[in-house]
């Protein structure tokens, strides 16, 4: 079986180079040879342990066909911001203009899409922009780069102004063949900022297999506020790798809601290339029904004087397997970091379950580094010290549940994308109480 | 009101209450009195509906209805409110919030509208006053980061806003300090009326000058030992409670 995958890969990757409409041929060429190095994850790999992910690959993979707009068709307005913003979306992979608004000139941002690149344009983005470090050596980085056929790239400027740009990436393939892959580039200039929210949406009838890497680069002094919400309601796998690279005095702060879906992996890894990065790794996972929602973080400190916050919180409903692993790297240099982990998880049915783990590597001798993990059921105290006041069990529960996820839902900044996840988690927890 | 017949409770094969006999009606205030560990604080929670405590014996009635059948909060509904010894911190709940909800579920349970946003926050800010509480521990999480004489004084604030008809104070004094005790005594005193009750649980007589009761009783072992009127904790003051020890193995006999 493992073997066979890597064969149906190696099959489909030289189909994929004949057509040569991606990625320059040497680049991908590169990647998809060290893909090779590891191979596709099988039972056997510790990465990839609780999440199964050989047992969800198709068995003959389908690359996406160029299309003219795949939204041209739909109907669909998943709009976040009602508000000026921009807001780009892509259908399986491919972006529809139709739904698009990105022409805003006033925003000075620079939007390319890769798709409309000739090929030399291409090269030349990708020898600029694309220094891809793959600091755990994960296969799905490789395979992205080899498959490469679509994505955006986002440049903002000291000039340009900070309204949010929203990513939706929508799936509406049914067919379980379907392998697609995404890149999304974000480039901060020295001394920008700003807001980018990754929306991943599915109706029931989706599938196949997603493989997305977003890559954001934070320039000197830069900040950014990156929101990542999925709410999968189809059959398909989501793999998402995120690198953020930072350079000196950058700050980013990081929102990852996992609320549903089938089959969810991020790897979401932050890379302290330079002295004085801030990062805040937040992060809330609902996993309900028979989802597997799996969060892997890493957070290499690669020079001194860097601080990296990290908290995630996950609610485990009826068959859910929640998965969380936090890796903290501080390299030999990278002395006088303060890296900081916490991960808290409630556990609601015996059926439920979470792996937690926290990863520690830490090669320099002055640093200041804590995590903590911490699984339970809710507080019997204080459950019944709610109803002895005269609320049901049921709105108890949801009063407790809600309290738990808005820890992290409060530290949002993006009021639309506050108030709406306010509202879809407070459904999913059956809050229902205004304020 | 209340009514309690041989009431035994155990905790993890543990018996703690041992018969207990008491009658509460409206309008009285009751004082429960006892060594440590004699079982004060267990009958307050067994009448709260605290699930670590097994009734293995026994009824308890109150209004005509059996107290047993009933959950946490529908002895809530039905009126009855446990002042906790150890009020629990609840993150990320708001008091105001959380007051708002129990409170619309009492008054619907009774067959009463929901209160609006505005005559909610007037109802609440009339009851403030009586414990004197400060508008800024309403906007906080409940209880989160309270020092131990606000907890307190915000049991009796969510007292007065749900206005139950029986009201169980458990140890209500302990770590406060005079003035404290005069503002929580006082918020009380003012709640008591003719179709209310009170049960007062100490192990102290202190408590006892403010909120004045009209029946004293002496829980030990299990069992309510001594009954009689105020003076019966004066006496305890005064003299502890080794007599009533000796008096209680000497029927034993």
């Amino acid at each position: 079986m493992e073997l066979s995958l890597n064969q149906v890969l190696k099959d489909l990757f030289e189909k994929h180079q004949k057509q040569n409409n991606g990625a320059p041929a040497a680049y991908a060429e590169q990647a998809f040879e060290r893909f090779m190095k590891t191979g596709f994850p099988d039972r056997k790999s510790e990465e990839y342990k609780y999440f199964p992910v050989h047992r969800h690959f198709p068995e003959s993979p389908l690359l996406a066909e160029k299309v003219e707009d795949p939204g041209a068709h739909l109907v669909f307005s998943p709009k976040l911001d009602d508000r000026e913003a921009i807001h780009l979306v892509f259908i399986d992979g491919r972006l529809s203009e139709k739904h698009s608004s990105r022409d805003l000139p006033e925003a000075g941002l620079e939007i390319k899409h890769l798709n409309q690149l000739s090929s030399t344009e291409l090269r030349e983005l990708l020898e600029d922009h694309l220094d891809t470090y793959n600091v755990n050596n994960d296969p799905f980085i490789e395979l992205n780069s080899s498959f490469l056929r679509d994505g955006i790239f986002i440049k903002t400027s000291k000039k340009s102004s900070t309204l949010p740009v929203y990513c939706y990436y929508i799936t509406s393939a049914e067919d379980v063949n379907s392998f697609r892959n995404f890149r999304t580039i974000m480039v901060l200039e020295q001394d920008s900022r700003a807001e980018l929210a990754e929306y991943f949406f599915s109706e029931e009838n989706a599938g196949g297999f997603e493989n997305f890497f977003t890559e954001v680069y934070a320039g000197k002094g830069s900040r950014l506020n990156l929101y990542r919400i999925q709410h999968k309601r189809g059959k398909e796998v989501l793999l998402n790798n995120i690198n953020i690279y930072q350079k000196e005095n950058s700050l980013v702060n990081s929102f990852t809601f996992s609320l549903s879906g089938k089959m969810l992996r991020n790897n979401l890894n932050f890379l302290l290339e330079e002295e004085n990065c801030e990062s805040h790794l937040y992060g809330f996972y609902f996993v309900d029904g028979d989802d597997v929602i799996d969060n892997h973080t890493t957070v290499d400190h690669q020079k001194p004087n860097c601080f990296s916050n990290e908290n995630y919180k996950g609610i485990l409903d009826k068959n859910g397997k929640g998965i969380f692993n936090g890796k903290i790297y501080v390299r030999q240099n990278a002395q006088k970091t303060n890296a900081f982990q916490s991960n808290k998880n409630i556990v609601l049915t015996d059926s439920a379950t979470i792996n937690t783990k926290p990863q520690l590597e830490i090669w320099a001798d002055d640093v200041k580094c804590s995590h903590g993990a911490t699984t339970g059921q809710l507080d019997n105290h204080q459950l019944f010290y709610l109803r002895s006041r005269g609320l049901d069990e049921r709105t108890a529960k949801a009063l407790l549940l809600h309290a738990f996820a808005f820890e992290i839902i409060d530290k949002i900044e993006l009021d639309p994308v506050k108030d709406y996840l306010t509202k879809v988690i407070n459904k999913l927890l059956g809050y229902q109480f205004d304020n | 009101m209340l009514i309690i017949k041989n009431l035994k409770a155990s905790i993890e094969n543990n018996e703690i209450l041992n018969g207990i006999d008491l009658e509460v009606n409206a309008g009285e205030v009751h004082a429960i009195m006892g060594p440590n560990g004699s079982g004060k604080s267990t009958l307050a929670s067994v009448l709260a509906g605290r699930e670590e405590f097994e009734v293995t014996d026994g009824t308890i009635v109150f209004e005509g209805k059996d107290l047993m059948e009933m959950e946490p909060e529908e002895r809530a509904k039905e009126g009855i409110f446990m002042a906790f010894q150890y009020p629990v911190e609840i993150p990320g709940v708001s008091t105001t919030n959380f007051l708002k909800t129990a409170l619309n579920q009492i008054r619907e349970y009774r067959g009463l509208q929901p209160l609006d946003a505005v005559s909610f926050l007037t109802h609440l800010r009339e009851k403030m006053k009586l414990v004197e509480m400060d508008q800024s521990l309403l906007s906080r999480a409940l209880n989160e980061g309270f020092s131990g004489g606000e907890k307190k004084r915000n049991e009796i604030f969510q007292m007065a806003v749900l206005e139950p008809k029986l009201s169980i104070l458990d140890e209500t004094d302990s770590g406060l300090d005079i003035d404290a005790l005069k503002i929580v005594a006082n918020g009380v005193n003012q709640l008591r009326s003719k179709d209310k009750a009170v049960i007062v649980v100490t192990h102290y007589q202190r408590l006892l000058n403010f909120i004045i009761p009209d029946f004293v009783h002496v829980l030990y072992q299990g069992k309510i030992v001594k009954s009689g009127t105020r003076e019966l904790a004066l006496e305890l003051e005064e003299k502890g409670y080794d007599w009533i020890k000796e008096e209680y193995k000497s029927t034993l006999v």
